[in-house]
């Protein structure tokens, strides 16, 4: 859904945005949290800040719609997971580095969920990517982000993201012998 | 001059090629490098491969409520103002945030610890949910008890219960009952001691408004709803939280939790939070309640309070006065809490205040009987003794004396939170 600029967003199309990109602002915060309820709690927080700061969200012009409007959720994601670290600390610190994965660990016996073998290997090889490779990586094949985008979500620029993604994925193809 | 072509130099191209990010000169060069190398051709596709992989991996998602709340959040409360609050937790809490923890804080199963295998269970909300409880201006709850007293099936009935409450002290709760043999009965309750009419003749009941009465406090807002549950052993530890796996019954299906006894869970489908409730007596369920709809902070139509006869006397026998008037006024009052109504009976007093819609009720007579299991424990409010009583289906309260007669504190708080609230009011520090 494209936000465009100018355009007062009302209840009924920030209510779209929210149902489309819950599962993405869940899974940036969660892997930053860890902690599946708290995830949950900042995800609201998330919309609920983009809500109040829609007037000064930008949205791309007519050649770009809507592509930033990901990368915008994904840094308001990021300032939740970090205002609620400082809260929990008294110094200062910067945004969590995305240390945790939010595929179902196979002892939670509350999914049900299980991976056959080779999904197992690829989960123990994700788990061995240096965060922030194994986060590009993550909202790039599965969130579908734009390099543009991750480079807004990660506060880097687009040749980072490009050599990351390219590392990772060398290092994902070596590790499962895919 | 082009940079000549390296395997590694193919193998990051194609990596942004599998993207659709290559520019167009570049996916050339790419390409014709690709043609004479089966390595890199097969790199390429190696890392299509692992795309469609790692998305058939099953993933963590957030629970259906998560997008509700905030949806229902956003459509429903007033426009926010620019101003934040800050909670205790030291999370800034707008006030559309509030309105979404309020929706987790009503609805939430609170669990807790201490709990015997085969018990149900109940804690109390944590400090954010009892900011939350400040915003809540109304509640409307339609659910469904079936019943079953003294498990007996031939007593079994069917109740549906339409609640509105709005702050501070408005409650209304009609109430339809099907008996075993398929008698439709109506009630109407405003207060406790309504009269019951039968629908069939259409026989208008008496029904009485007046001072509060012990258990005024609204129902919808009790911070416990326990569920019917096992604990069948630890569970993982998450985020570094220990955690305890219960065997859940929902809805006649059973469901498998890890419980965080410090937090709560929050369980409900798309549009509507259900909840069922079982209380238990002896261990045996005498009462199931499900949840079919809960909206908060609604407008509720002012009609719907109103009654055609006003009766001054409550069924308690309580009449009306001042809060001034009352010997049990607090010394002290905490910031915000505000006198909603007062009034006394004999010997006995009852003062019921409010912060925000949060209710406090201060009472002289002696605390009924709750149903249900009641903790109750000795304590001291500023070092004076006091009794702690933590009913499973009901408000916490602490009794303390004050000035020789008993004071009993009643309301949605955790115990340290009631005891702070009691030492702020009766016994201040000087």
């Amino acid at each position: 859904m494209a936000i465009r600029r100018g355009r007062e967003v009302d209840e009924g199309s920030f209510a779209e945005v929210v149902r489309e990109h819950t599962p993405l602002v869940f899974g940036v915060v969660l892997r930053r949290v860890g902690d599946r309820s708290l995830a949950e709690d900042l995800t609201q927080e998330t919309f609920l800040h983009a809500w109040r700061g829609r007037a000064s969200f930008r949205g791309d012009d007519e050649a770009g719609a809507g592509t930033s409007l990901r990368g915008w959720l994904c840094a308001i994601a990021h300032n939740v997971v970090r205002d609620h670290a400082r809260a929990q600390r008294r110094r200062p610190v910067e945004v969590p580095e995305p240390g945790h994965l939010d595929l179902p660990d196979p002892s939670d016996a509350a999914d049900g969920m299980e991976l056959d073998e080779a999904m197992d290997r690829l989960r123990v090889a994700l788990h061995g990517l240096p965060a922030r490779h194994r986060e590009m990586f993550l909202l790039r094949e599965r969130d579908g982000l734009t390099y543009k985008e991750i480079a807004v979500a990660m506060s880097c620029p687009i040749g980072t993201v490009m050599s990351g993604l390219a590392r990772a994925r060398e290092r994902l193809i070596a590790a499962v012998g895919a | 001059m082009t940079t000549p072509m390296t395997h590694d130099r193919a193998r990051t191209l194609g990596s942004a090629w599998v993207d659709d990010e290559l520019g167009a000169a570049d996916v050339v060069t790419l390409r014709t490098h690709l043609d004479e190398c089966a390595a890199c051709t097969a790199h390429v596709e190696s890392m299509r491969t692992l795309g469609d992989a790692v998305r058939a991996m099953p993933r963590l998602r957030p629970g259906p409520a998560v997008a509700a709340a905030v949806i229902a959040a956003v459509e429903g409360a007033p426009r926010p103002s620019a101003r934040r609050t800050t909670g205790r937790t030291g999370r800034r809490l707008t006030p559309l945030a509030l309105a979404a923890a309020a929706v987790a804080a009503v609805v939430a199963v609170v669990v807790g610890g201490g709990a015997q295998p085969g018990t149900p269970f109940a804690i109390l909300p944590a400090s954010a949910q009892t900011v939350a409880l400040q915003r809540l201006t109304s509640v409307y709850l339609e659910r469904d008890i079936v019943e079953t007293p003294d498990g007996d099936a031939a007593q079994r009935r069917t109740v549906t219960e339409k609640v509105w409450w709005q702050a501070p002290d408005r409650l209304r709760l009609e109430r339809t009952v099907v008996d075993a043999a398929g008698r439709r009965t109506a009630e109407l309750i405003l207060r406790r001691g309504a009269d019951r009419y039968d629908a069939g003749n259409g026989r208008r009941m008496a029904t009485r408004r007046g001072a509060p009465a012990l258990d005024v406090l609204p129902e919808p807002l009790s911070p416990t709803v326990p569920l019917l549950g096992r604990p069948t052993g630890p569970g993982p530890v998450i985020a570094g939280r220990p955690t305890t796996t219960y065997e859940l019954e929902i809805e006649g299906g059973r469901r498998v939790a890890q419980v965080d006894t410090a937090r709560f869970v929050i369980l409900g489908g798309a549009d509507s939070f259900v909840l069922s409730k079982a209380e238990l007596r002896n261990g045996v369920p005498t009462a199931i309640r499900t949840v079919r709809r809960l909206d908060l902070n609604v407008a509720i139509d002012p009609q719907r309070f109103e009654l055609p006869e006003a009766d001054e006397e409550s069924d308690l026998g309580f009449v009306e006065r001042a809060p001034g008037q009352l010997t049990i006024s607090p010394p002290a009052r905490p910031r915000g809490l505000r006198a909603v109504r007062a009034a006394a009976a004999g010997a006995a007093e009852a003062l019921l205040f409010q912060r925000g819609a949060f209710p406090v009720l201060i009472s002289t007579a002696a605390p009924r009987d709750a149903s249900g299991p009641v903790d109750v424990q000795t304590t001291t409010v500023r070092g004076r003794a006091a009794v702690l009583r933590i009913p499973l289906y009901g408000y916490p309260s602490v009794t303390f004396t004050y000035e020789r007669r008993p004071i009993t504190l009643t309301s949605p708080l955790r115990p340290a939170e009631l005891i702070d609230l009691a030492a702020q009011m009766y016994f201040p520090a000087e």
